[in-house]
């Protein structure tokens, strides 16, 4: 096995390539591959906003104690509710086995195509709340989410070079099929995943209007929802204690429900096919492992743990813990849309690495993470403080710009590492298992302190720093690092 | 109509007339009557402590009252001037025996009262001249009624009431014959009767008109098959825990009908108990413990001992700590007009238990465990009630439990028993204590369609999910399918019929020398099928010129297949020659008889260089693409035949 791997010496340049000639005229043209690219952000975000709408309101009712009894009796919602969070953040565990495979036996595309039906389903089953509907939805959620993120990510990237590809028909090394040159498509990678984050993120802030639009009316305000609550912010442990178990004024009519699951649908996004051809199941499934002996891989590896435990914070943490706790349950959606309007703003920062190295979106996003994670360590603000808007508003778009930089720059990292394109399937379900293994841990720690989450938040973080430095230097350095070496069968098999 | 308990006294001497002052030498003290009181026909001597009968009264008096006296007997003699007596009242003395002279001497008695005397042996004699007796009351004395004290009811023939209550039988036997032909009603309650044997009731036998049997509180152990022909037989208070008997001591009583069984404690009884009992109507169960014999997980299943009585119309089972009700228990009970189960611990009831109870009109359900009233269990029974007794129990008022319960309440004529505040919610915590009317019912409103409407976006979705994946990954094989449906219905063409002669083959194949392996293995194999290719290495004729050769032969050619792989992009031979001069032809003819078969993905800028051939300048089936796949390569050689079977002169 250590044999057949062939060692690769990386060039590395730290200029992005000057834009191809006739490029430019070419990017005005709305181009099929353009055009399939926007398809695909706004079709993942379309289904990300639906599903996250849901699944916060869904929350949100069933902790209210009233609406549970009144409506579900005694179906055990609150059980059938943790059983689904288990299935959603338990089940993309084991993500790595089968991740690749399933991307190379159905294609990148319809991998995404299975991904969005599944979270189309989770999204109906919210008509018929039972624990045989929400459960095995879930665990099929927990079980797509990986493939989805990693051909997501394939997806893009791979649109980025065949849309340098296409500009480009006429260079001898597009039309031989022949390897791409080094860092040819970086422009069009960081491009292309920018306007992918700059969409995604919009899902946050879609996300909203289904709470803002039909339950905003219906929440208690923070006097009631925070009568008992002493403490917030770093001083407290676990979400919220003693927060109300009633935060509905009325029970909701459920017809209301209705009107944005019409939007849902699994949109079918018709693209050229990504050509991954069969290297073997046994070998498929073994690549993933060997890729980890790569050190750049295994240097990134706490940036993508961070990458999860980050998004996951601020959702879970920072918006409950800090923003409820102070604000009151009728401000999430802003302080959501803050963070979500920021996030999408800030994506096209990621634009600056066309002049600027490529550590700088990492780094940069690590340094305001860092700021505000010391801030908010020494932050504990008294519930029932409305007027603490301000500044929780602005650690939200902080928080937006550093989660942009943190997503867009890792994303850009990969794709300007692994150009082969055989790779990225295996980079990117690599990426998005950890992410996965991170949002796992933010799971399990949901009753720890908040000054030990914050502070594993910022080891991870600094640690993640430190390894990212160590690897650009490693490559500056060029250090060898080792690739497997992938059998590529010629085409037609064995049939000529 | 349940019979009382106690015997109505109180009715006999509301009958008797009060006396007028007769008694003026009476030694009562000044708090007693010093005096009889009569008035008309009837004189009342009671709590005057009298020793004797006054003898001063008027003669023609027919109601005498002597309760609340001393007498310690009652010589005929003594009664000698009121011959005429028809009720004669003696309770509350000291009667210790009767004497058979009185009724010598009031021969036309109808009615005496014996209530509350010492009275401890009672022979055939005492009352053998009582023959117009009508009603006979004996309760609360010491009769004991050994077997050879005899018959000492027979010669009573007119009887219809007789009150032995309250004394101290043993058996029930009142006589060893039958007697007692007019008999109405029977009261041996109170006694120490322990045990009914079969020919206890004998004596009945000829007591065709006997209605009413009270057995109640008696110490029964054992319970014999008895000739009962009653229609109300009263066991109150009168077993002891257990009804388990084979066969069944109500077997022959098929006129019953009215069965009191209260307050037995019973816990233990069989299903063929009341299996007679077809003209039963009330039926009284109440303060029994039944409630192991309706559980579910009774050894052997519930015991439905209700299941035979057709006609009951009246149930009462209170206070019987039934915490279930099997689903079969009140089946059949078509005609039950009421049921009580109050003060039971009844949880949940099972879908369909009240289904067969149609014509209910009161339904009594007060201080149980009830949580739901959901239609599936409570719809049969409410539909004619009208009258509800429902309250005191533990209401859930949740969207499921109640709102059906709620809009039955706000919508129905039935009074309902208590008043409404009656009916509070237990849970949730937001209702608590509030009444069952303060229920929002519009928070539950629409939750109907969303089974229908979760069904149907699942079934979408995964429809759509399914018929996608399906056509990626096996529309090759629909449209094969298809194809050859389509082919064999219509044909692959007429092309042969108007082109077929001017051509010698069917398709001129160039390919580069790299690809002759494939052109020899899987298009070749064509040839069988009547199809005849040109294939330059196999049909040149030696010694022609190679230019000329190709050209001729193109002209011979129908279609020309490309075999298009990067081999013969890069064939300068194929590329420049061949390519050229097969366009040439296809303008010069205005045909359109190009096939391309792609053995490898072929960027199209590079097609159009090579070949000066574009995909879109030709029509999509004449583009083919060897497949990867083996089991795909029917399809192929089918696409291929269509292709080549198609017309080829351009449509104007």
């Amino acid at each position: 096995m250590e044999a057949s791997d062939t060692e690769h010496l990386i060039q590395k340049d730290e200029l992005p390539p000057a834009v191809p000639k006739g490029g430019i005229n070419e990017l005005l043209n709305v181009t099929k591959e353009g055009i399939n690219g926007q398809m695909e952000d706004i079709g993942g975000m379309i289904v990300y906003s639906v599903y996250m709408g849901l699944l916060q309101m869904q929350l949100i009712l069933h902790y209210d104690i009233t609406y549970r009894e009144v409506k579900y009796s005694n179906l055990g919602l609150q059980n059938i509710d943790q059983k689904m969070l288990m299935g959603i953040n338990v089940t993309p565990i084991i993500g790595l086995l089968y991740t690749p495979i399933l991307i190379r036996f159905l294609g990148t595309k319809w991998m995404m195509f299975l991904a969005s039906g599944i979270y189309a389903l989770f999204v109906s089953t919210n008509y018929w709340e039972r624990y045989y509907t929400l459960v095995p939805s879930a665990v099929a959620i927990g079980v797509a989410i990986v493939p989805l993120w990693a051909s997501l990510g394939n997806y893009i990237t791979r649109m980025a070079q065949q849309y340098y590809e296409y500009v480009n028909y006429k260079e001898e090394h597009v039309q031989e099929q022949k390897k791409l040159p080094q860092g040819a498509c970086h422009t069009y990678i960081i491009v292309f995943q920018s306007i992918f984050y700059f969409t995604f993120n919009l899902s946050l802030v879609f996300a909203q209007f289904p709470m803002r639009l039909f339950l905003h009316t219906s929440l208690q305000d923070y006097n009631h929802t925070l009568f008992n609550v002493k403490h917030c912010g770093a001083q407290i442990r676990g979400m919220i204690p003693d927060f109300n178990t009633t935060v509905l004024i009325t029970l909701p009519r459920s017809m209301m429900l209705i009107q944005f699951l019409v939007l849902c649908g699994p949109a079918y996004r018709p693209t050229e096919e990504i050509d991954l051809r069969s290297i073997g199941w046994g070998n498929i499934f073994q690549l993933p492992f060997k890729h980890l002996r790569d050190y750049r891989l295994r240097l990134l590896c706490p940036f993508f743990i961070y990458s999860g435990f980050e998004i996951l914070f601020v959702l879970s943490g920072f918006s409950i813990s800090y923003g409820v706790c102070v604000l009151g349950l009728k401000q999430l959606w802003l302080l959501i849309v803050c963070y979500g309007l920021s996030g999408s703003i800030f994506s096209c920062l990621a634009l600056s690495l066309l002049r600027f190295p490529r550590w700088v979106a990492l780094i940069g996003g690590a340094v305001v993470h860092a700021v505000l994670i010391v801030v908010l360590l020494c932050w504990s603000p008294e519930p029932r403080r409305p007027d603490y808007l301000a500044p929780m508003l602005i650690i939200a778009v902080l928080w937006g710009l550093g989660t942009a930089l943190n997503k867009t720059g890792l994303s850009i990292i990969l794709g300007m590492l692994y150009e082969d394109k055989e790779r990225l399937d295996f980079v990117f379900t690599i990426y998005h298992w950890w992410q996965a293994i991170a949002i796992f841990i933010v799971y399990l720690w949901s009753s720890m302190p908040m000054r030990a989450k914050l502070s594993i938040l910022l080891a991870i973080l600094l640690v993640s720093c430190y390894c990212y430095a160590v690897m650009e230097l490693r490559l500056a350095k060029k250090i060898h690092f080792r690739l497997p070496r992938q059998r590529l069968p010629l085409p037609g098999g064995g049939q000529l | 109509m349940p019979l009382p308990n106690r015997p109505c006294i109180l009715c006999w001497l509301t009958a008797i007339c009060y006396l007028t002052t007769m008694n003026r030498g009476s030694a009562a003290s000044i708090q007693k009557k010093t005096s009889c009181s009569v008035r008309h026909d009837s004189a009342d001597c009671s709590h005057m402590s009298l020793n004797d009968i006054p003898q001063n009264l008027p003669g023609n008096i027919t109601h005498l009252d002597m309760s609340h006296n001393r007498l310690i007997c009652l010589p005929g003699a003594s009664f000698a001037l009121y011959s005429g007596l028809l009720h004669l009242d003696v309770g509350f003395n000291s009667l210790t025996k009767l004497d058979e002279t009185l009724c010598l001497t009031l021969v036309r008695l109808q009615m005496l009262n014996l209530e509350r005397n010492e009275v401890h042996v009672l022979q055939e004699k005492d009352l053998s001249h009582c023959v117009h007796l009508k009603v006979l009351n004996m309760a609360s004395n010491r009769l004991k009624l050994k077997a050879k004290e005899g018959n000492p009811f027979a010669s009573l023939e007119n009887l219809t009431t007789l009150d032995v209550s309250k004394n101290m039988l043993v058996s029930a036997m009142l006589g060893t014959r039958p007697q007692l032909p007019s008999l109405v009603a029977l009261t041996l309650s109170h006694n120490a009767i322990s045990a009914l044997k079969q020919d206890d009731f004998l004596f009945l036998s000829l007591s065709t008109s006997l209605r009413v049997l009270n057995l109640s509180n008696l110490p029964l152990k054992k319970f014999e098959n008895g000739c009962f022909k009653l229609r109300t037989l009263t066991l109150a208070k009168s077993l002891t825990g257990t009804l388990d008997l084979d066969p069944s001591p109500f077997g022959p009583l098929t006129n019953l009908n009215i069965l009191d069984l209260s307050n037995n404690n019973i816990a233990n009884i069989n299903a063929g108990m009341l299996k007679g009992l077809v003209n039963l109507m009330v039926l009284k169960m109440q303060h029994n413990n039944l409630a192991r014999v309706w559980k579910s997980a009774n050894i052997g299943g519930p015991v439905l001992f209700l299941k035979d009585l057709g006609s009951l119309t009246v149930l009462n089972m209170d206070y019987n700590g039934l915490d279930e009700i099997p689903v079969d228990a009140l089946m059949g009970l078509k005609k039950l007009k009421e049921l009580s189960f109050n003060g039971n611990v009844l949880n949940s009831l099972r879908d369909s238990v009240f289904q067969d109870l149609l014509s209910l009109q009161e339904l009594h359900l007060q201080k149980n465990l009830i949580t739901a009233v959901r239609p599936q269990v409570f719809k049969p029974a409410m539909e004619n009630l009208s009258l509800l007794d429902m309250g005191r129990n533990p209401f859930d008022c949740t969207c499921e439990s109640i709102l059906w319960f709620v809009t039955w309440l706000n919508a129905t004529n039935t009074s309902v028993m208590g008043s409404k505040d009656q009916f509070t919610c237990n849970t949730p915590l937001a209702y608590f204590n509030l009444t069952v009317m303060d229920f929002d019912s519009l928070s539950c409103k629409d939750s109907t369609p969303f089974q229908a409407l979760y069904i149907l976006s699942s079934t979408i979705v995964i429809a759509v999910m399914l018929v996608a994946l399906l056509v990626r990954f096996h529309g090759w094989r629909i449209q094969f399918y298809w194809n050859v449906l389509i082919n064999r219905t219509l044909g692959f063409s007429d092309v042969k019929v108007e082109e077929g002669r001017e051509f010698e083959y069917d398709a001129y194949v160039i390919h580069a020398e790299e690809d002759d392996k494939w052109v020899k293995r899987s298009l070749l194999p064509l040839e069988k099928e009547k199809y005849v290719f040109f294939k330059e290495s196999r049909d040149f004729v030696p010694g022609t010129s190679l230019l000329n050769a190709i050209v001729d032969n193109m002209k011979k050619s129908r279609k020309f297949l490309f075999v298009v792989s990067e081999s013969l992009l890069n064939d300068s031979w194929c590329r420049r020659f061949k390519a050229h001069q097969a366009l040439h032809q296809v303008i010069e003819d205005s045909r359109d008889s190009v096939i391309l078969v792609f053995l490898q993905d072929v960027h199209d800028y590079r097609l159009s260089q090579a070949l000066f051939l574009r995909r879109g300048m030709l029509q999509p089936r004449c583009l083919l693409y060897w497949p990867v796949h083996q089991e795909r390569v029917p399809a192929f050689r089918h696409k291929l035949r269509i292709a080549l079977g198609m017309t080829n002169t351009q449509k104007l």
